[in-house]
Parts: structure tokens; C-alpha cells; sequence
């Protein structure tokens, strides 16, 4: 403990950040939050497509990892304890806003579906700007499913190892590498022109 | 499921690198054949790139100080709220005796607060008690203790009072009459053992 408390914060495991808040270490609470604020909203941002709602999201999920500290165990990595309690408020929020929307065609809840609607009005070819490239792109995450969505964000945005996410989303590790591989065959069918115009 | 369909099961895997040598030799002999399929792994080692790059999203500037707020507003809530769980965990019969207990304690303190002292010495002046212990001494309605008030006194009777007290203290206690004789005026007087 004496070691751990003379290292710098950026040499501190999560592991022991979590452990000295158990402890009554508020400065090591603060650390987590340091260290995890922007990937956890980077994470949820792609996922739900509104940044003002992510944020609450990765609020939400440092105010349970406050309120339920005593209920991590060094069993697990904490990256993947944290991340799938924003993973899964992130999911919450989603069906909370499915119900508040109108029963329309537009949104009638793409993320719930295995399948997605063919966009044939979209041309990708018109857009050229990175910025709008980018929008694009999001878009076309947005339209997966959200067992879909989700590994691909962790997987080739988070770059996560396949192993925490299947930590993370509790499925087998073979199912996350289907899960990942088909995502990938949707996205870049949808994306062909954006993505061989990069070539 | 034909080669393509077959192989593309593998893609993910083949552009991470993650395929054993000889399937790759095999699906790098189908790749050299199939433009299709050379296509759709150029395409999503480019999409890989292209989600690596991504720009980060960043919390906005008071995104620390909101999250400060609310654990401390989460905490204010806690204080409050340990009480019902407390209660919610005692036996019932130790809550009932607890209430019965407060409401008593309320009532006491609620009838007191209706009646003032002053209220107390007119009733006792006024009693039907305290004609009769002053027209017949010995009755047995008698009270063995009365207090009132100096100025609510007949002329008289104190002093006639005062005698008799006097003479008695006299023989007890010396001390006890010049207590009687500094108290000042309108202040309750306290007579015992008549």
C-alpha cells in the first residue's frame, strides 16, 4: 500500500485506484473519473448518436460506480466492470427513447432489428468533406442493431480485445468474433463507395 | 454455402491477422481467383482504419463539477433516508411502543401548555375544596397542601396565618421565618402541614 500510494497517478493500476476508494480514497475516485470520462462517452456517444444524452450516461455510470464501490472484486478487470455498466445503461437509454418516440417508419427502432432498411436515397459518393465522411459513417453505425453496434464500437473504435468484450457483453468469445465479423460485412456493404474512394 | 459465403465467415479474422498460416494460404489462393472477395477485404481493412480514426468525443468542461454535485446531493439523500430503513427494521412492537410513547409525551405536553400557573391558583381559590377546607378545618375534603398567590388573599388571613405559622416555626427552625419574611411580594407562597 505504502509503494502504491508514492507512485504517480498515471502509473497506478484501476485496480488499485478502486481498492483505495474502497478504502475512503475520494482523490483515487477522482482518477477513475479522469481516466475513464472521455472513453466511456466516446463509447456511448457512437452508440447512441447524441452527445447530451451520452454524457448523462457516463454520469450516471460514475455516480453507480460511486454508490456500488464495495460491490467490485478484483476478480474482474475493472476497464470491463465499468464498461458494462455503461454499456448497459447506454442500452437502457435506448429503449427509454424508442418508448418516447411516435410509432413511426422512420424510427420505429432500427436498433432493435436484426435487419436493417436499405438507405437507397443516400449516396455516399456526393459527400467528400472528412467531417461529413465521419457523419456518414456514424450514421451507418447508428443503423445496426445494437448487439451489432455495440461489439463493433468496442471492438474497432475502443479497439477492446475480444476477450473483455465478451467480459463486457457476457457472451461467449465466439459469438462476439461472429457478431464483430458480420457488423463489419454490413457496415462496409453500406459504405462501399465512401471506402473505396479512400483507396 | 459456397466458397465465398464459407470464407467470408473468416474475413474479420484474416485482416486482424488472427487465422492460422495454412487457412490463410487457402483463402489467399481463393482471394487471388475471387475479385469479389478481394474487394470486400480491401474494404473492410479500410473500415477498420477508418473507425481507429474516429475523432474522440471529450466531456464538456464542467462534467467533473456536475458529477461533484450530484454525489454530494446522492449523499445529503442517504443522510435523510437512513432513518426509515432503521425503523423499517425493528421489531412492531417496539415501533408501536415507540409511538405510543411520543404521542403520550405529546399529549402531556400539550395539556400542560393550556393551562398556565395563574390558571392553577384560581382554580384552587375558586374550588369547592378550598371553601370547605377554610369553613370546616377538620373536614376530611382538607387538603394537606394549597398554593396562591399574596395579593388574591383576604385582608387578614395571612397575618392571622402568619401567627400561628410563626409560632410553630419558632419551635422548629428559627431559619424557616426569615425565609417567610424576605419573600418578595406577588410571588407564589408555599404553606404546608396545616
Amino acid at each position: 500500500m505504502e509503494d502504491s500510494e508514492k507512485k504517480p497517478e498515471a502509473h497506478i493500476s484501476d485496480e488499485d485506484l478502486i481498492e483505495r476508494f474502497q478504502q475512503g480514497d475520494t482523490n483515487a475516485y477522482e482518477t477513475i473519473v479522469r481516466r475513464y470520462k472521455d472513453q466511456l462517452l466516446n463509447f456511448v456517444f457512437r452508440f447512441l448518436v447524441n452527445e447530451e444524452e451520452a454524457e448523462d450516461v457516463v454520469q450516471e455510470t460514475f455516480l453507480r460506480v460511486y454508490r456500488n464501490r464495495f460491490a467490485y472484486t478484483r476478480v474482474a478487470k475493472f476497464s470491463t466492470w465499468i464498461y458494462t455498466i455503461a454499456g448497459n445503461l447506454a442500452r437502457t437509454e435506448l429503449r427509454r427513447r424508442k418508448r418516447r418516440r411516435l410509432f413511426s417508419i422512420s424510427d420505429m427502432g432500427l436498433e432493435d432489428r436484426d435487419f436493417e432498411i436499405a438507405d437507397d436515397v443516400f449516396n455516399p459518393e456526393a459527400h467528400v468533406d472528412s467531417a461529413l465522411q465521419e457523419e456518414i459513417i456514424q450514421r451507418e453505425i447508428s443503423k445496426l442493431s445494437p448487439k451489432f453496434r455495440e461489439v463493433i464500437i468496442l471492438r474497432d473504435v475502443q479497439e477492446l480485445s475480444y476477450e473483455e468484450i465478451s467480459k463486457i457483453i457476457r457472451v461467449p468469445i465466439g459469438t462476439v468474433k461472429s457478431r464483430v465479423n458480420r457488423a463489419r460485412l454490413r457496415l462496409q456493404n453500406r459504405l462501399k463507395s465512401l471506402l473505396e474512394q479512400r483507396k | 454455402m459456397n466458397t465465398c459465403e464459407s470464407f467470408s465467415e473468416s474475413f474479420s479474422d484474416y485482416v486482424e491477422n488472427a487465422v492460422l498460416p495454412e487457412q490463410r494460404q487457402t483463402m489467399d489462393v481463393h482471394l487471388s481467383r475471387c475479385s469479389s472477395c478481394q474487394a470486400t477485404v480491401a474494404r473492410l481493412s479500410s473500415l477498420r482504419s477508418r473507425l481507429r480514426t474516429l475523432p474522440r468525443v471529450k466531456t464538456s468542461p464542467d462534467f467533473e463539477a456536475i458529477l461533484r454535485a450530484r454525489i454530494m446531493l446522492e449523499r445529503k439523500k442517504s443522510r435523510v433516508s437512513t432513518f426509515a430503513p432503521r425503523v423499517a427494521r425493528m421489531p412492531r412492537a417496539a415501533v408501536y411502543a415507540l409511538a405510543g410513547l411520543t404521542i403520550l409525551l405529546a399529549t402531556s405536553v400539550i395539556l400542560r401548555g393550556w393551562q398556565s400557573p395563574e390558571a392553577y391558583t384560581k382554580r384552587a381559590l375558586n374550588s369547592e375544596e378550598f371553601y370547605l377546607y377554610q369553613t370546616t378545618p377538620n373536614s376530611p375534603l382538607q387538603p394537606t397542601k394549597v398554593s396562591y398567590t399574596l395579593d388574591k388573599i383576604r385582608p387578614g388571613y395571612l397575618q392571622r396565618h402568619e401567627r400561628e405559622a410563626t409560632a410553630h416555626d419558632r419551635a422548629v427552625s428559627p431559619d424557616s421565618i426569615l425565609e417567610k419574611q424576605t419573600l418578595p411580594p406577588g410571588q407564589q407562597l408555599k404553606t404546608s402541614s396545616f
